[in-house]
Protein backbone atom coordinates (compact mmCIF):
# COMPACT_ATOMS: atom_id res chain seq x y z
CA UNK A 1 0.00 0.00 0.00
CA UNK A 2 1.40 3.62 -1.33
CA UNK A 3 2.51 5.76 1.69
CA UNK A 4 -0.36 8.39 2.79
CA UNK A 5 1.97 10.97 1.85
CA UNK A 6 2.31 10.18 -1.39
CA UNK A 7 0.57 9.43 -4.38
CA UNK A 8 0.50 7.13 -7.06
CA UNK A 9 2.74 8.59 -10.17
CA UNK A 10 3.25 12.00 -8.41
CA UNK A 11 5.26 13.78 -5.76
CA UNK A 12 5.36 13.50 -1.92
CA UNK A 13 4.49 16.27 0.35
CA UNK A 14 7.70 16.20 1.83
CA UNK A 15 9.50 16.14 -1.19
CA UNK A 16 7.81 19.09 -2.56
CA UNK A 17 8.52 21.11 0.95
CA UNK A 18 12.09 19.65 0.19
CA UNK A 19 12.12 21.27 -3.51
CA UNK A 20 10.90 24.67 -2.28
CA UNK A 21 12.56 24.77 1.37
CA UNK A 22 15.77 22.86 1.10
CA UNK A 23 16.91 19.69 2.68
CA UNK A 24 15.89 21.85 6.06
CA UNK A 25 12.59 22.30 5.10
CA UNK A 26 11.47 19.68 8.53
CA UNK A 27 13.37 21.77 10.66
CA UNK A 28 12.19 25.38 9.08
CA UNK A 29 8.92 23.70 9.35
CA UNK A 30 9.50 22.59 13.31
CA UNK A 31 10.76 25.91 13.97
CA UNK A 32 7.50 27.50 12.80
CA UNK A 33 5.13 25.40 14.72
CA UNK A 34 6.98 24.96 17.35
CA UNK A 35 6.99 28.68 17.85
CA UNK A 36 3.17 29.41 16.91
CA UNK A 37 2.48 26.65 19.08
CA UNK A 38 4.53 28.22 22.06
CA UNK A 39 2.89 32.24 21.03
CA UNK A 40 -0.33 30.61 22.02
CA UNK A 41 0.42 31.26 25.29
CA UNK A 42 0.77 34.78 25.72
CA UNK A 43 -2.16 34.95 22.97
CA UNK A 44 -4.60 33.20 26.13
CA UNK A 45 -2.98 35.40 29.15
CA UNK A 46 -3.76 38.81 26.73
CA UNK A 47 -6.57 40.91 27.27
CA UNK A 48 -9.51 39.71 24.85
CA UNK A 49 -8.99 41.32 21.19
CA UNK A 50 -9.99 40.86 17.92
CA UNK A 51 -9.32 37.96 15.15
CA UNK A 52 -7.07 40.33 13.54
CA UNK A 53 -5.18 41.43 16.81
CA UNK A 54 -4.83 38.08 17.67
CA UNK A 55 -2.75 36.83 14.55
CA UNK A 56 -0.89 39.91 14.31
CA UNK A 57 0.11 38.70 17.90
CA UNK A 58 0.69 35.50 17.05
CA UNK A 59 3.11 36.50 13.57
CA UNK A 60 5.03 38.89 16.12
CA UNK A 61 5.69 36.10 18.53
CA UNK A 62 6.04 33.57 16.11
CA UNK A 63 8.74 35.55 14.14
CA UNK A 64 10.46 37.06 16.86
CA UNK A 65 11.30 33.06 17.95
CA UNK A 66 11.99 31.79 14.63
CA UNK A 67 14.87 35.09 14.03
CA UNK A 68 16.46 34.01 18.09
CA UNK A 69 16.27 30.62 18.13
CA UNK A 70 19.28 30.06 15.45
CA UNK A 71 21.42 32.31 17.05
CA UNK A 72 19.94 30.71 21.15
CA UNK A 73 20.72 27.02 19.69
CA UNK A 74 23.60 27.82 18.25
CA UNK A 75 24.96 29.69 21.60
CA UNK A 76 23.78 26.77 23.16
CA UNK A 77 25.68 24.05 20.79
CA UNK A 78 28.71 25.90 21.53
CA UNK A 79 28.21 26.41 25.12
CA UNK A 80 27.13 22.86 26.13
CA UNK A 81 28.03 20.49 23.20
CA UNK A 82 24.32 20.03 22.18
CA UNK A 83 23.43 19.44 18.61
CA UNK A 84 21.56 22.65 17.24
CA UNK A 85 19.18 20.99 15.45
CA UNK A 86 18.53 18.69 18.34
CA UNK A 87 17.11 21.85 20.12
CA UNK A 88 15.57 24.20 17.43
CA UNK A 89 11.97 23.17 18.62
CA UNK A 90 12.30 23.29 22.54
CA UNK A 91 14.29 26.64 21.92
CA UNK A 92 11.47 27.61 19.57
CA UNK A 93 8.81 27.00 21.63
CA UNK A 94 9.97 28.77 24.55
CA UNK A 95 10.67 31.59 22.71
CA UNK A 96 7.44 31.57 21.69
CA UNK A 97 5.92 31.13 24.90
CA UNK A 98 7.65 34.02 25.91
CA UNK A 99 5.69 36.36 24.14
CA UNK A 100 6.05 39.77 24.95
CA UNK A 101 8.21 38.87 27.94
CA UNK A 102 11.41 39.72 25.85
CA UNK A 103 10.90 43.22 25.98
CA UNK A 104 12.00 43.80 29.46
CA UNK A 105 14.72 41.24 28.70
CA UNK A 106 15.80 43.15 26.52
CA UNK A 107 15.58 46.65 28.24
CA UNK A 108 17.47 45.01 31.56
CA UNK A 109 20.16 43.84 28.83
CA UNK A 110 20.33 47.53 26.97
CA UNK A 111 20.83 48.71 30.44
CA UNK A 112 23.26 46.61 32.09
CA UNK A 113 25.32 47.23 28.85
CA UNK A 114 24.70 51.00 29.14
CA UNK A 115 25.68 50.67 32.71
CA UNK A 116 28.65 48.84 31.73
CA UNK A 117 30.06 50.80 29.13
CA UNK A 118 29.45 54.01 31.60
CA UNK A 119 31.87 51.92 34.16
CA UNK A 120 34.63 51.40 32.03
CA UNK A 121 34.58 54.69 30.51
CA UNK A 122 34.48 56.34 34.12
CA UNK A 123 37.45 54.34 35.38
CA UNK A 124 39.15 55.25 32.27
CA UNK A 125 38.92 58.91 32.82
CA UNK B 1 -1.56 14.25 -1.38
CA UNK B 2 -3.77 11.44 -0.35
CA UNK B 3 -7.69 11.69 1.36
CA UNK B 4 -6.70 10.32 4.46
CA UNK B 5 -3.32 13.17 4.72
CA UNK B 6 -5.91 15.79 3.58
CA UNK B 7 -8.51 14.93 5.95
CA UNK B 8 -5.81 14.49 8.92
CA UNK B 9 -4.43 18.00 7.93
CA UNK B 10 -8.11 19.82 7.38
CA UNK B 11 -8.99 18.43 11.11
CA UNK B 12 -5.69 19.63 12.52
CA UNK B 13 -6.33 23.25 10.87
CA UNK B 14 -10.17 23.62 12.28
CA UNK B 15 -8.91 22.55 15.78
CA UNK B 16 -5.66 25.17 15.63
CA UNK B 17 -8.03 27.53 14.21
CA UNK B 18 -10.82 26.57 17.24
CA UNK B 19 -7.98 27.17 19.75
CA UNK B 20 -7.06 30.59 18.28
CA UNK B 21 -10.94 31.50 18.41
CA UNK B 22 -11.28 31.05 22.22
CA UNK B 23 -7.71 32.44 23.21
CA UNK B 24 -8.50 35.70 21.42
CA UNK B 25 -11.40 35.46 23.98
CA UNK B 26 -9.50 34.76 26.61
CA UNK B 27 -7.58 36.90 29.55
CA UNK B 28 -5.86 36.56 32.73
CA UNK B 29 -9.40 35.74 34.43
CA UNK B 30 -9.87 32.58 32.70
CA UNK B 31 -8.92 29.32 34.69
CA UNK B 32 -5.48 28.36 34.31
CA UNK B 33 -6.12 24.89 33.81
CA UNK B 34 -8.84 25.76 30.88
CA UNK B 35 -6.38 27.87 29.37
CA UNK B 36 -3.08 25.09 29.70
CA UNK B 37 -5.62 22.48 28.09
CA UNK B 38 -6.86 24.57 25.13
CA UNK B 39 -3.05 25.17 25.07
CA UNK B 40 -2.06 21.67 24.70
CA UNK B 41 -4.72 21.32 22.02
CA UNK B 42 -3.16 23.54 20.47
CA UNK B 43 0.23 22.30 20.67
CA UNK B 44 -0.43 18.72 19.81
CA UNK B 45 -2.59 20.23 16.72
CA UNK B 46 0.23 22.08 15.69
CA UNK B 47 2.68 18.96 16.13
CA UNK B 48 -0.03 17.09 14.12
CA UNK B 49 -0.24 19.12 11.27
CA UNK B 50 3.69 19.00 10.63
CA UNK B 51 3.94 15.24 11.62
CA UNK B 52 3.72 14.23 7.73
CA UNK B 53 6.26 16.47 7.16
CA UNK B 54 8.70 16.57 9.56
CA UNK B 55 8.79 12.97 10.56
CA UNK B 56 7.09 11.07 7.40
CA UNK B 57 4.60 9.68 9.54
CA UNK B 58 1.19 7.59 8.77
CA UNK B 59 -2.05 8.60 9.24
CA UNK B 60 -3.81 6.00 11.14
CA UNK B 61 -7.84 6.09 10.13
CA UNK B 62 -8.60 5.87 13.88
CA UNK B 63 -6.51 8.59 14.64
CA UNK B 64 -8.61 10.54 12.27
CA UNK B 65 -11.75 9.83 13.87
CA UNK B 66 -10.61 10.50 17.05
CA UNK B 67 -9.13 14.32 15.25
CA UNK B 68 -12.84 14.61 13.42
CA UNK B 69 -14.12 13.66 17.01
CA UNK B 70 -12.46 16.51 18.56
CA UNK B 71 -13.39 18.92 15.93
CA UNK B 72 -16.80 18.14 16.41
CA UNK B 73 -16.68 18.80 20.05
CA UNK B 74 -14.83 22.29 19.40
CA UNK B 75 -17.83 22.93 16.36
CA UNK B 76 -20.53 22.41 18.68
CA UNK B 77 -18.98 23.71 22.02
CA UNK B 78 -18.26 26.97 19.78
CA UNK B 79 -21.81 27.97 20.73
CA UNK B 80 -21.14 28.78 24.02
CA UNK B 81 -17.90 30.77 23.34
CA UNK B 82 -19.99 33.60 20.62
CA UNK B 83 -20.49 35.95 23.94
CA UNK B 84 -16.63 35.50 25.38
CA UNK B 85 -15.57 32.88 27.61
CA UNK B 86 -18.11 30.65 29.31
CA UNK B 87 -18.76 32.38 32.92
CA UNK B 88 -17.94 28.62 34.30
CA UNK B 89 -14.62 28.76 32.85
CA UNK B 90 -13.53 32.65 34.94
CA UNK B 91 -12.34 32.68 37.99
CA UNK B 92 -14.51 33.11 40.99
CA UNK B 93 -12.96 36.58 42.01
CA UNK B 94 -13.93 37.79 38.64
CA UNK B 95 -17.82 36.21 38.02
CA UNK B 96 -20.18 38.40 36.79
CA UNK B 97 -22.46 39.17 39.66
CA UNK B 98 -26.20 38.02 39.36
CA UNK B 99 -28.14 40.88 39.47
CA UNK B 100 -30.36 41.07 42.93
CA UNK B 101 -34.19 40.83 42.36
CA UNK B 102 -35.16 43.87 43.95
CA UNK B 103 -32.10 45.85 41.91
CA UNK B 104 -34.15 48.17 39.21
CA UNK B 105 -34.17 46.49 35.47
CA UNK B 106 -34.03 49.91 33.97
CA UNK B 107 -30.93 51.60 34.00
Amino acid sequence: MAEPTSTAGGVSLAALAIAFLGPLAGPYALIVFAALSGALWPLSSAEPMSRKAGAWLLLRCTLTSVALTGALSSMAQAQWGIQALDVFAPVSFVIGALGNGWRPVFESVSKALGEAFGRVLGGSK
Amino acid sequence: MSPLLLAHELACAILLWGVFCRFTKSSPRVLLSVRLVFWMLGIASCVAIISPLAWGDDIHPASLALEWAFVAVQVVTAQHWQRGVPEQFVKPAHKPRARRKSDSKEM
